[in-house]
């Protein structure tokens, strides 16, 4: 599926520490229009983290993020303070024990130079990006493993509430659209009922809805059915395929291989915080290289 | 005084003891009111992520403002704004701002804290709903976490505005004027009436004890047709 166009997500070099503990070490990813990638991984290899990372609610540490052309994250200087660092460190040993000084000393000078624009860029971007992430998010779909519906609104106001408010949407435009949409997901008699009636099935459903309400480019899913009793997994998918399938952008962290089989155009598998490998799902599931992969398909499959 | 001759007593003055019960009962619910208000805005700056100076400040502003309130007692708070901080608002014809404005500051560093408690009741996963779907942390806040978090907090809210409505009895300690004219709270009223005649002291002081008794049982039932509507709006 490749074309000129430009993606709808493009990560670079994506970093996330939290404290000393690296979770993503560099993420490198074109998502394009129409692309349904499932990103796959063992527990706490940061697959999860870098979903979050993609609207911000996890703010990452180092790399670029850019959504629909405008640069949503972009921090370079902490790798350059590292840099800064050891270069240093390489001064002192070489003072010691007889070196290239003075090209250290330049490479350290040029370094410094370098942190101080970065510094000037990276703080501009940053402040643009906190004005501007609300709008981006609007366009930036997300379902949780846990549904997070609002208990204490009605299934019809939990869809209209961001249309309404956010968009500006007259009320009966928005229960319009929250019907059409409750409608394909089959759930159209519960619109005035509480999330505490539904089953979770039905509830994820519903939090699909709500984030397809706000007409967005892209929807992440986090393992939407990880929390899901085994007889409403089907469900779930079902309605996610259908999806896929009018041509939706969907970024899905998930443990369900079906899916990622039949549904996903992409496969990746996230492991010690980078891609450690990237296919066709076809070719992804037949014949994997990397190890750790061959070795995680072995016990998932 | 027989008991007959109390009771008779009482009656006669009943017009001048209810409007006490009424000055008492106006300056609770307008300072319940303003420490709602002190309590939300106060929870929220303690919540917010310290991400620059100015909310950092304000964090500090609430730290210490709780911490005063708290460690102080309520009357000699009283008798500080009445002395010293609101000496203008004191002087003017109808000064019952000063006790309304004291026990609304008191009750919002109290506030604060419960409603602090019931936002972090809150499951995370709330606001991270609403802030993907594109709304600010405080629209979030406002109609997606706090409406959440009041549920949790209505009995412990409810006892907080129990407590401010009998301590606003400490408010006899300080002059009361409306339009020019003196006037006594509940209980100020009561001791002022019963000293006037002797015997009908302890009858008075029994009046003000069944008339509170019976405002927190008023209370009590407020509060919980308030969680038997919240609980049906759940299911």
């Amino acid at each position: 599926m490749k074309n000129n166009q430009i993606p709808v997500i493009s990560v670079k070099d994506l970093k996330k520490d939290f404290g000393n503990n690296k979770v993503l070490r560099g993420v490198n990813i074109d998502i394009n229009k129409g692309d349904v990638v499932a990103v796959i991984g063992p527990s706490g290899c940061g697959k999860s983290t870098f979903l979050r990372c993609l609207n911000l609610l996890e703010e990452p540490t180092g790399g670029e993020i850019v959504f629909n052309n405008s640069i949503i994250f972009k921090m370079y200087c902490n790798e350059t303070k590292e840099q800064i660092k050891a270069t240093q460190k390489e001064i002192a040993f070489a003072k010691k024990n007889g070196g290239d000084v003075e090209g250290l000393t330049k490479k350290l000078n040029e370094l410094t130079a370098l942190l101080a624009s970065q510094k000037t860029e990276e703080k501009q971007i940053v402040k643009e990006s906190k004005k501007n992430i609300n709008l981006h998010r609007q366009k930036i779909g997300m379902v949780f493993q846990q549904f997070n519906l609002f208990p204490h609104m009605t299934i019809m106001d939990n869809i209209t509430l961001a249309p309404m408010k956010l968009k500006k949407m007259p009320k009966d435009e928005a229960q319009l659209l929250a019907l059409k949409l409750l409608e394909k997901v089959g759930l159209a008699d519960r619109a005035s009922d509480y999330p505490s009636a539904l089953s979770g099935g039905q509830k994820q459903r519903v939090a699909i809805v709500r984030s397809l309400a706000m007409e967005p480019d892209v929807i992440l899913f986090d393992e939407p059915t990880s929390a899901l009793d085994p007889e409403m997994v089907g469900e779930v998918l079902n309605v996610m395929t259908e999806l896929a399938r009018s041509g939706m952008t969907m970024v899905v962290v998930t443990h369900e291989m079906g899916f990622a089989r039949e549904v996903a155009n992409r496969v990746i598998f996230i492991d010690e915080g980078v891609i450690k490998e990237e296919n066709n799902p076809k070719d992804f599931f037949a014949s994997p290289k990397n190890p750790r992969l061959v070795d995680f398909l072995s016990k998932v499959l | 005084m027989d008991i007959l001759a109390q009771l008779n007593y009482i009656f006669t003055v009943r017009e001048r003891i209810l409007e006490g019960l009424g000055i008492s009962l106006l300056i609770a619910f307008v300072a319940v009111v303003i420490g709602f208000v002190i309590g939300i805005l106060l929870a929220m700056v303690k919540i917010a992520p310290k991400t620059n100076i100015v909310i950092k400040i304000f964090d500090k502003i609430a730290d210490i403002y709780i911490a005063v309130i708290r460690g102080t007692p309520m009357l000699v708070q009283l008798l500080i704004m009445y002395g010293v901080i609101l000496v203008s608002l004191k002087q003017s014809d109808t000064n019952l701002l000063v006790p309304i404005i004291s026990f609304g500051v008191n009750s919002g560093a109290y506030m604060a804290e419960i409603i602090r408690s019931g936002i972090n009741s809150v499951d995370k996963g709330q606001m991270e709903a609403g802030r993907s779907l594109g709304m600010s942390w405080v629209g979030t806040m406002m109609r997606i976490v706090i409406p959440q978090a009041i549920k949790v907090v209505i009995p412990t809210i409810f006892n907080e505005i129990i407590i401010l409505v009998k301590e606003t009895s400490v408010v006899a300690y300080i002059l009361l004027r409306v339009n020019g004219r003196q006037v006594w709270d509940l209980l100020g009223i009561a001791e002022k009436l019963g000293l006037a005649v002797p015997g009908a002291y302890m009858a008075l002081i029994f009046t003000v004890a069944i008339l509170y008794l019976i405002i927190v049982l008023l209370l009590t039932l407020i509060q919980k047709l308030i969680e038997k509507g919240l609980k049906k709006n759940e299911k």
